[in-house]
């Protein structure tokens, strides 16, 4: 019994480079951040400013 | 002035409570990415979804983390909104109808980085950089625009003055 555990054993270490030679995932996924939020902040400020400026200016 | 200040309640609020809490914004990520997923599967393109990521079968994903799924811009939309004066009414139109479109925008936004990765991958720097200057801010611009133009419109009718936003 012994016997064939050492050999299930022995036979079983070459597939371990099997195992261990799995493909790899693919990269690692890209995230999707929103840029440029201050800028049409700025652009919504400068166009309030605008229409305040034109109605002052009426 | 009030704008900035209902912005910056808005970054308080959004940075510290909803944010942290997550569950606006995991429904947000994973909504968009399923309706896209599924108008990219209904044209023909084989898509891979789990939870907040999607690809084209067999290719790289793209990942829609919590802040990066358009919370922060509806607030700086509904902002510019709730400080500029205007009918109440019509205010409520304004900020329920833009957020439904920024959200629809959204969902284009996530397939075409689905797309874009398939076709260029190459690109993907520049393509998530700008896309929210195609996606998102001419229908902001435009309609901020329409909102100061209507209010505008309803103070020549009913006499009363701007507020300073």
């Amino acid at each position: 019994m012994r016997n064939k555990i050492a050999q299930i054993m022995v036979l079983s270490l070459p597939l371990i480079t099997v195992i261990t030679a799995q493909p790899s995932f693919p990269g690692a996924p890209a995230q999707a951040p929103i840029g440029g939020l201050g800028l049409l902040a700025a652009a919504g400020g400068a166009m309030a400013l605008k229409k305040l400026y034109d109605k002052h200016k009426k | 002035m009030k704008a900035g200040g209902v912005y910056a309640a808005w970054l308080l609020i959004y940075d510290f409570v909803v944010l942290p809490d997550g569950r606006v914004d995991t429904w947000l990520s994973i909504t968009g990415v399923k309706l896209a997923a599924a108008g990219l599967s209904f044209v023909g393109w084989e898509i891979e979804t789990a939870g907040r990521f999607i690809a084209c079968a067999g290719n790289r994903g793209v990942e829609i983390q919590n802040g990066c799924n358009g919370m922060e811009l509806l607030g700086l939309y509904a902002g510019f909104i709730i400080a500029y004066s205007g009918d109440a009414k019509k205010r409520l139109m304004f900020i329920a109808g833009g957020i439904g479109m920024l959200f629809i925008a959204n969902v284009f936004r996530i397939a075409f980085f689905a797309l874009s990765n398939l076709y260029y991958p190459q690109y993907w720097d520049p393509v998530h950089h700008y896309s929210s200057y195609v996606f998102f801010y001419p229908i902001v611009l435009t309609l901020w625009y329409l909102w100061t133009t209507v209010s505008d419109r309803n103070d020549i009718f009913s006499g009363a003055s701007l507020s300073s936003a």
